[in-house]
């Protein structure tokens, strides 16, 4: 059987209005992927670290380097967006959060903390 | 396990491995708050405790399982032809084991020296 390929198709993403329960979960998977891409970069790190003394040090100072520095920050965005997310969904899960008002309430607060997160410790960090 | 609930598994163990990595993490939060300042010799002390030794090892595991299951997932969703399904699945596969041979290696070696 052929259904009619006329539906009203509308993809324009700067337009689309994206509930917070859909940003949430997005953001989940970007998160989770971001990590996974960082995991040799990470491991290289952990393992220069544990070298020697010398090898410590120059992980500290690669680490510090505002590039790096930066893209830390970034990971520490996603871990803490997956980590919140991650919790969000075993309340799902357990029926402590439900209904369309707790699933966009909580989710708005996810990603709103998850970006909160690296900030305060990048302030943290300047006092 | 019957065919309807071949994804039931991976759904579980996808859980538990969330569940032991975000206490774990909680635990690497409160360690590292109790640290002044971070030297090489308190860092490897730290590792080279038997206990947080284990756990590391163990979160290297629970991270392999996670981002295998939440890898596999998303290459289902995004890579359709067959063939290059597997492999991506494969490549991913094999990529997620190198690390988590590496990072093994790299806190063994640490342990025993």
């Amino acid at each position: 059987m052929q259904i009619k390929k006329k539906r009203p198709v509308f993809i324009n993403l700067l337009q689309i209005k994206f509930p917070p329960t859909a940003i949430a979960s997005i953001m989940h998977r970007i998160a989770g992927m971001l990590m996974i891409v960082s995991l040799p970069f990470l491991i290289y790190l952990f393992n220069l670290s544990l070298q020697n003394p010398s090898s410590f040090a120059s992980a500290q100072a690669l680490s510090q380097h505002p590039l790096i520095s930066l893209y830390l920050y970034l990971l520490l965005w996603a871990i803490s967006h997956h980590f919140l997310a991650g919790i969000r969904y075993f309340l799902v899960d357990l029926e402590i959060i439900s209904g369309k008002c707790a699933a966009g309430g909580s989710a708005s607060i996810v990603t709103a903390l998850g970006i909160l997160i690296p900030v305060v410790v990048f302030s943290w960090s300047l006092i | 396990m019957s065919r309807r609930v071949q994804g039931l598994k991976p759904w579980i163990w996808q859980r538990i491995s969330a569940l032991y990595l975000g206490v774990f993490l909680l635990y690497l939060i409160i360690a590292l708050l109790q640290v002044d300042t971070l030297s090489y010799q308190s860092w490897v002390q730290w590792v080279s405790d038997p206990l947080n030794g284990s756990f590391l090892l163990i979160g290297f595991f629970m991270t392999a399982i996670h981002a295998w299951i939440g890898l596999k997932d998303v290459i289902m969703d995004y890579v359709h032809p067959l063939g290059l399904r597997i492999l991506v699945m494969m490549l991913s596969a094999l990529g997620l084991l190198v690390c988590l041979v590496w990072a093994s290696r790299s806190l063994v070696m640490v342990v025993i020296k």
